[in-house]
């Protein structure tokens, strides 16, 4: 088998110290073992994500200030793009409702920035960690772990933010929120696997992280955030109509809004955001671990 | 995928070629048996590929790509077929000029580089204090680097606890401890280093050129603490320069020159080969770490 092969033989089987490391170019390794390390190392991820948030005064009053001020100006500036230049507040003569639905946009808008805010700080999470990956031998997926699990710790105080402008805009409290955890857990599945993908290509080619906020910034259009994703099948995106389930984040913006709306999404919505997030993360992960022997020669 | 090539020259990249090379005697024959070996390293073999581009970016890549032309490389072949093994409870030290491959070598048994071709077998649990220290981030606390460097090295939190004050005993560091590490001396981050990597409770130490920055006292400390680890039946790979303290340490040593083993056995009888190949006397050379 191609890869790392930490086999034990069977005579020593009982000795867990014992490894064999023999030539690996891209394979897979044993799986069942690299997972039985990062399962016992899983503490690392969790010190290190607290760690950076130590290190981030976030644990400050003024850094947990930032965490709910953040979102709260990203709001501020959709509103007055929305909602205020672009005429959103204004209520459509036919419909008779306001052309822009504010709480649909925030919250569209905080979902998808987890998901890119995975991304990009699972991006350069390996070569930020180079001395420690050049001095130490442990499953570099922790790495992606780490930074996922921190992202998800800095959205709560973001769902707060949201709280307050679903009440203020007097938006429906009802079980369809429910389908917000599921949302969010299928958002960070989608992050970590995209996150990882593009760690490992940050590792060859050092200017990929610096491509990626462009490239957030056309898939944030071509999202449905700005607008639900009925409006774009019916009316934006026509042309080119069901291909925008082809989007990674379509189905679980779709979920997202719908719960938020509190109406029950549609069951394709839920499997194609499913399909995605379990897709991405496994294919991500496996990609990453494929790769991670090769990131000490690279880095 | 981008496509590569070897550049049109040699396609191995090689410090000194055409150099006079010291040739490898019979010292260095496979070992007849690896019974009660902690280490075996069997034909390694680790080669690998160096960048001739200004910058390695995707930018250049796709550039190169649209204008067909393939990015080039040099290959590196850091460790070129060397086997030996380390019996369990035994200090081999390593020797060899710059760019020998030892460096390379210490972090193919620590797992960290993937052979090209070959084996190493390791029983028993390894701890690393490399050139480059610990993995330390020093933006972090010494303390926060201690429990990350830990919890990376496979050690519960509780084992951690277990044994910090004991690791900022042995640093010495006092409230730096507590302190960002940008804030550290070269001796202090040498010191921590030191002190987690002994303090790990390794079976197989390996140790890479990275004793000589503590002070006095501190070397006398190091130097106890490493004596009562090899009389716990550690087992030591020691690289340094400085041969006196190779000769002190070292039940066995291995010379590497330019990635192949050139001579094994007797610590004061390979130094001396070596320095007979270098041409230079005892004075030319750091004769101790510690």
């Amino acid at each position: 088998m191609a890869g790392e092969k930490d086999h034990v033989g069977k005579d020593t089987a009982a000795k867990a110290n014992r490894r064999v490391y023999t030539p690996h170019k891209a394979g897979i390794p044993n799986l069942r073992q690299y997972f039985t390390e990062l399962w016992h190392r899983l503490d690392f991820a969790k010190e290190m994500s607290d760690t950076n948030i130590r290190a981030g005064n976030t644990n400050t009053f003024l850094g947990q200030a930032w965490l709910v001020l953040n979102p709260l100006l990203l709001a501020a500036v959709y509103y007055l793009l929305v909602m205020i230049i672009g005429g959103g507040a204004r209520v459509d003569p036919v419909t008779g409702v306001a052309r822009a639905d504010f709480p649909q946009i925030a919250g569209g808008l905080f979902l998808f920035f987890l998901v890119s805010g995975i991304v990009q700080a699972c991006a350069t999470s390996v070569t930020n960690a180079g001395s420690l990956i050049l001095n130490m031998n442990f499953p570099k997926q922790l790495l992606i772990f780490a930074n996922t699990y921190l992202a998800l710790r800095r959205f709560i105080p973001t769902m707060v933010v949201y709280a307050v402008i679903h009440i203020v805009f007097g938006r429906p409290i009802s079980w369809t929120l429910l389908w917000l955890p599921l949302a969010v857990v299928f958002a960070a599945l989608i992050g970590m696997g995209l996150g990882s993908i593009v760690a490992t290509w940050h590792v060859y080619f050092r200017d990929t992280a610096n491509f990626l906020p462009y490239v957030i910034r056309i898939w944030l259009y071509a999202s449905p955030v700005l607008y639900t994703g009925e409006q774009f099948l019916t009316g934006i995106g026509k042309s080119i109509g069901e291909w925008i389930l082809f989007n990674p984040v379509f189905g679980m913006l779709g979920m997202w809004s719908d719960a938020l709306h509190g109406q029950n999404p549609p069951w394709h919505y839920v499997v194609v955001a499913a399909a995605w997030a379990i897709v991405l993360s496994i294919g991500g992960v496996l990609y990453f671990i494929s790769r991670e022997r090769d990131f000490a020669v690279r880095l | 995928m981008i496509s590569l090539s070897a550049s049109d020259e040699s396609q191995y990249l090689e410090r000194q070629p055409g150099a006079e090379e010291p040739q490898a005697d019979a010292s260095v024959a496979p070992p007849t048996s690896d019974e009660g070996a902690a280490i075996i390293i069997e034909d390694l073999h680790i080669t690998y590929k160096v960048f001739m581009e200004r910058k390695n970016t995707l930018k250049n890549a796709l550039v190169k790509r649209l204008r067909g032309q393939q990015v080039n490389y040099r290959e590196v072949r850091a460790v070129r077929g060397v086997t030996f093994n380390v019996p369990k409870g035994q200090c081999t030290g390593v020797i060899g000029a710059n760019g020998a491959g030892k460096s390379t070598l210490m972090r193919a048994v620590a797992g960290i580089l993937p052979p090209s071709q070959g084996r190493i077998e390791i029983d028993g649990k390894v701890s690393t204090l490399l050139a480059l220290g610990v993995g330390f981030n020093s933006a972090l606390t010494g303390r926060e680097n201690v429990v990350l460097g830990g919890l990376a090295a496979g050690l519960t939190r509780q084992q951690i606890t277990e044994r910090f004050d004991e690791i900022a005993d042995f640093a010495d560091l006092g409230d730096f401890i507590d302190m960002p590490m940008r804030t550290y001396s070269s001796g202090m981050f040498s010191r921590l280093a030191f002190s987690v990597a002994v303090h790990m409770d390794p079976d197989i130490l390996i140790i890479d050129e990275a004793l000589s920055a503590g002070d006095a006292a501190f070397k006398d400390r190091a130097n106890q603490k490493m004596a009562s680890l090899m009389d716990q039946a550690g087992t030591m790979l020691l690289v340094s320069h400085a041969l006196g303290t190779i000769q002190e340490l070292s039940d066995e040593v291995v010379w590497l020159h330019k990635g192949r083993l050139i001579k094994r056995g007797d610590p004061k009888e390979v130094c001396q080969a070596y320095l007979d190949f270098l041409k230079v006397g005892d004075d030319s050379i750091i004769m101790e770490d510690f």
